[in-house]
């Protein structure tokens, strides 16, 4: 018997000692403490200085977190705070993206952007610390490794994320706010709900027992509980907020919301996966064929509804909506491969959607709309930039010669290799309605290159560029390229962080 | 030299295509010549290497192996650990045998043809001559290479271009028609990437696995003995899945032992889709992917609205080589990896052909614009590959390799035709023109070479071609009995038509008066052929008139690989079907 004293001094000190562990999340603290008490020092003077600061701030945690990922080892702790959180190669490795994706956004908006307008060259103080805690969300996220911290860092996700679209600057951005809590609200009740009944049906907080069902209860919780992070994610049925808060909040600030929160949810749905797989459990079949309808109905929904779109950003939206789906087939195949071709997946669509969002803020910058056919003739007054987005359209379309068309073929290839373990009828369907999508997909992809290169303008835009932008867009388009014709380098990779 | 002779004939149109970006735009008038100095020196490469190819010696090995091929090049190069699922490889893996070394040559002189007739295009030259050289490239790779995924790459990597040459420089129809290409193209290759996967995940690359599981100690090292080994173990289904790699190589896919145990594409698999074993609906699904690319009747509508919009370098490009991929394409891959496909549905790939040779023939009958009527002959006289090929005889598949060949000369020519009418009047309509040999009489001389050649007169290319494709189709009743003797004889009525559209045309467009309709707006004078057109038109005539006469240029190099891939596909396909 040991002494309870004992026992609590135990959990102190290695709470104390877990502490250590959270080092760049206390960093993204003091950086928040920072800006704080600059803010209120200097009020709305050398507000450049205030995002330089952050900007080099993100650039070190980044560097902090980068430094953590290759310290990694077995002889530091793989569990935080008696195994609420966990701390591993993909938990780091995520951790680092985010941190990229936050940089490319900020920079984007510091240096590279030619707009004037108020809410980007000089955005509110209050924008940024809703954006750091955003940031320390998505860290936590990276990390969870149990239902309760999994659900209180996508708290702080989503209500850092209702807040920072409500920062666009006109009505339509705080409508979108609204919207994005309204719905946010509830999906977050319905998890919390499906959470105390896992924990009542199961008793414990395990990720492996939110598909444990083993009692006809249980699969209302999972459900309940999944709704969330398909919320997070935009699937079909809860991607109704998906349009509306990607059109009301500021371009770059979309560029991110579309990209690291939906990384973060895919990573946690990654870990249930990963961690049902493991007791291998005879549901796995109606498990792949509930996730397969899903993937199924987004992709078809979101393509569907892109066709129709004449706002460039909606149309991004929707196919960032029926991305969810292709990345949710990687989900369905219920395999090792399924989850590692997720995450190839995931890796090309940030860098896709980024570069894609991030144009069009710039040209719809230059041009003062986001019409698409407004876009008529750019591609024969700066050829260059227009060729990088037709580069993009492509990967995002999964052709070659980009890396978007090994996600596609990897996420297929896994799906193809579970039909002939299982057989299973539906996986073939799901294959060949996925297939038949991405010709679809096409249809809306291409379009904006089109009018671009086909059409001549209506009005006379003189565009004002410099080398900086092209510079970025290719940077940020080189992984694109360069990981189609050697995806070992990132696939090699994947394997190792998730072995 | 010698070694790399192949990767030089496809990626030099790449250095060209990197001088013409770097190059900037008040030199644009020099991206021509640049273009033109590709062409020549691919021309120039493809020609050596179709004098220095030697046939195998016939029945060197048993199985379909890489002894059959010349001037191969292997580089392992993308290589993917997929878990407990074994590893993926994919090659940069290329090489001519007699089925492709032709086509090579082939898309080098059309290419240089399109070079020349692309003199006068004026308008965005850097991203124009950018995409023609990208096509000079991804063509002959789609040829040569060996490796599926390859093969699919630069099948895939002709699309967008050819997108954009028609979309941007094509006439008033052009978004359209390019757009309706694209579609059907994509697809089709969509057909192929799902056979592809499916294969990836059936077939394993024997050395590589041997050397895996410790039976060699390198890939040098694997002898017949260690295959043999490796198959037994394979068969009996030994081979844990984390020690097999996976490979795209289409000759191991040739050769069912590759073939995972309990994979659906075994031939021993008893899945059944629709009633049919996946390997037979994979070979449907390859043969509709390259049906598209082909034409053939009832995918063949975008072809005609494609070129009527296409500018004539393009079209000619078009109907010169993409087209052939298409037949190649069903030869090598759907025939050369599910053998029993070809046997299982002889009949309805025969029907297909004679559908639409007759079709194509017939709407080309009623067309007006003559570079339609064009358009409609050149699916009616790809309709002969397709019956050559399924005849499945040593004649009717040679008649096939012949035919790509020479229709690819001579529809190049029929296109440069239909150019240089709508250069001069812009407008290609039949009626509004008479008696334009009094007017144009040299132009009117390469005219009926081209018609005569293209209806099959015997001294021609053509001829030998179709005579050969139809000698398949007629024997094959009496040698294996897949074809009856009716689809022979209905085809050889479309050479009939034939005749009939082309010496229609020729009566009324250049026969009789001269005389021009008043709804025609004449800028220029209708001047005869420049020396540029004639740069054209003469070497494209002396290359029909000389396959014509001399058939042993093209069959001297064609005919082994040819035979045995037809005693290959009758005879694994026989067994497999079993």
């Amino acid at each position: 018997m040991v002494p309870e004293n004992y026992l609590i001094n135990f959990t102190l000190n290695s709470i104390g000692r877990d502490l250590l562990f959270l080092f760049p999340e206390s960093f993204l603290l003091v950086l928040f403490l920072v800006l704080f008490f600059l803010d209120v020092f200097f009020k709305n003077k050398n507000r450049f200085y205030f995002q330089l600061i952050l900007l080099l701030g993100i650039l070190f945690s980044t560097a902090l977190n980068l430094t953590d990922f290759f310290a990694l080892s077995d002889a530091t702790p793989r569990f935080l705070f008696s195994k609420s959180l966990t701390r591993d190669h993909v938990s780091a490795f995520s951790k680092v993206l985010f941190d990229g994706v936050t940089f490319v956004f900020i920079f984007y908006q510091l240096v590279i952007t030619t707009s004037n307008r108020e809410e980007q060259k000089n955005p509110l103080p209050d924008f940024n610390y809703v954006l750091l805690f955003l940031l320390m969300g998505l860290h936590f996220l990276a990390m969870a490794n149990n239902l309760l911290s999994l659900y209180v860092s996508l708290e702080i996700v989503s209500l850092a994320g209702y807040a920072a679209v409500g920062f666009g600057g006109n009505n339509k951005s705080y409508e979108a706010s609204i919207k994005y809590l309204l719905f946010g609200a509830f999906s977050s009740g319905l998890m919390l709900y499906g959470i105390s009944l896992i924990y009542g049906l199961s008793g414990n907080l395990e990720f492996n027992s939110v598909l444990n069902m083993n009692h006809p209860f249980h699969y209302v919780a999972s459900v309940l509980m999944l709704s969330g992070v398909l919320f997070k994610i935009s699937a079909i049925p809860f991607h109704i907020w998906a349009p509306d808060v990607y059109e009301g909040a500021s371009t770059p600030f979309t560029s991110f919301l579309s990209t690291a929160p939906k990384a973060g949810g895919f990573i946690v749905l990654c870990r249930i996966i990963d961690a049902f797989l493991d007791i291998n459990h005879s549901l796995q079949n109606t498990v792949a064929a509930a996730f397969g309808i899903i993937a199924l109905l987004t992709i078809t929904i979101g393509n569907f509804s892109a066709l129709w779109q004449q706002n460039a950003k909606r149309m991004l939206a929707y196919s960032a909506i029926a991305h969810s789906g292709f990345l949710l087939v990687g989900i369905a195949a219920m395999s090792g491969e399924g989850i590692r071709a997720t995450l190839f997946y995931l890796f090309i669509y940030i860098f896709m959607n980024l570069v894609a969002f991030l144009m069009v803020d710039f040209f719809a910058d230059q041009i003062g709309s986001e019409d698409v056919h407004n876009f008529k003739g750019i591609g024969m007054q700066v050829p260059f930039l227009a060729i990088i987005f037709v580069i993009n359209m492509i990967a995002l379309t999964g052709l070659p010669p980009t890396a978007g068309f090994y996600s596609k073929f990897l996420i297929f290839s896994a799906l193809w290799k579970s039909y002939t373990i299982t057989s299973q009828k539906f996986l073939l369907v799901l294959l060949s309605f996925g297939l038949i999508n991405s010709v679809i997909s096409l249809f809306y992809y291409l379009k904006i290159p089109y009018l671009m290169f086909f059409k001549k303008s209506e009005i006379q835009i003189s565009f004002k560029t410099n080398y900086k932008i092209p510079l970025f867009f290719s940077l940020l388009s080189v992984p694109v390229l360069v990981l189609f014709f050697k995806p070992e380098l990132l696939m090699n990779y994947i394997n190792y962080l998730f072995s | 030299m010698h070694s790399n002779l192949l990767s030089y004939i496809v990626f030099l149109p790449l250095f060209f295509a990197l001088a013409i970006l770097i190059l900037p735009e008040n030199k644009s008038k020099y991206y021509k010549y640049l273009n033109l100095i590709s062409a020549l020196f691919q021309t120039v490469l493809s020609f050596y290497l179709y004098f220095s190819y030697k046939p195998y010696p016939h029945h060197l090995s048993a199985s379909w192996s890489i002894n059959r091929f010349s001037f191969v090049e292997k580089i392992p190069w993308i290589q993917l650990d997929l878990g407990s699922l074994g590893k993926l490889k994919i090659d940069y893996f290329i090489g001519v045998d007699g089925l492709n070394i032709t086509l090579v040559l082939l898309s080098a002189i059309v290419m240089l043809i399109a070079a020349i007739a692309s003199w006068h295009i004026e308008k965005k030259l850097k991203g124009y001559y950018g995409f023609i050289l990208l096509l000079a490239c991804s063509v002959p790779g789609c040829f040569v290479a060996i490796d599926f995924f390859l093969f699919y790459l630069f099948f895939e990597l002709m699309l967008l271009p050819m997108y954009f040459l028609i979309g941007l420089w094509g006439g008033p129809r052009r978004e359209y028609a390019s757009i309706k290409f694209f579609l059907y193209t994509l697809f089709g290759s969509l057909f192929i990437l799902i056979v592809m996967i499916a294969l990836s995940a059936s077939v394993i690359d024997p050395v590589e696995t041997a050397v895996k599981l410790g039976l060699a100690e390198n890939a040098e090292a694997v002898t017949s003995k260690t295959l043999t080994e490796l198959h037994y173990l394979l068969a009996e289904n030994k081979i844990h899945s984390i020690d097999k790699v996976h490979s795209f190589n289409v000759l191991y896919m040739t050769d069912h032992q590759n073939f995972i145990w309990d994979s659906i594409l075994n031939i021993n698999s008893k899945h059944l889709i629709a009633g049919l074993s996946p390997r037979l609906i994979a070979f449907l699904l390859l043969l509709i992917g390259f049906i598209v690319k082909l034409p053939s009747v009832p995918f063949h509508t975008w072809l005609p609205d494609a070129h009527v919009e296409a500018p004539t370098p393009i079209s000619i490009i078009l109907a010169g080589v993409l087209l052939k991929i298409g037949g190649y394409g069903i030869i090598r891959f759907a025939y050369g990896i599910f053998p029993e496909g070809g046997i299982y549905f002889s009949w309805y790939i025969g029907f297909v052909a004679v559908v639409s040779i007759l079709y194509a023939a017939f709407v080309a009958l009623a067309m007006g614009d003559i570079k339609k009527l064009i358009a409609y002959s050149s699916v009616s006289h790809m309709g002969f590959v397709l019956l050559g090929i399924a005849s499945l005889t040593p004649e009717g598949f040679n008649g096939s390799i012949y035919q790509m060949f020479s229709h690819g000369i001579i529809a190049s020519m029929l296109f440069l035709i239909a150019g240089v009418l709508y250069d001069r009047s812009h407008d290609r309509t039949i009626d509004y023109y008479r008696g334009l040999a009094f007017k144009m009489p040299v132009y009117t001389t390469f005219v009926t070479i081209a018609f005569f050649a293209s209806l099959g007169l015997p001294g021609f290319s053509g001829f030998i071609a179709e005579l050969f494709v139809l000698l398949g189709a007629f024997n094959s009743q009496s040698v294996n009995g897949f074809l009856p003797r009716w689809m022979a004889i209905l085809a050889t009525s479309g050479l009939l038509i034939g005749a009939a559209y082309y010496l229609w045309t020729l009566q009324r467009m250049f026969f009789g008066k001269f005389s021009l309709s008043a709804h025609l707006n004449i800028r220029k004078d209708l001047l005869d052929l420049s020396p540029r057109e004639k740069m054209m038109f003469v070497p494209l005539a002396v290359i029909t008139l000389g396959l014509g006469l001399f058939p042993g240029l093209i069959f001297d190099v064609v005919s082994v690989s040819t035979s045995d891939f037809v005693s290959y596909v009758l005879n694994a396909g026989r067994t497999y079907l079993k």
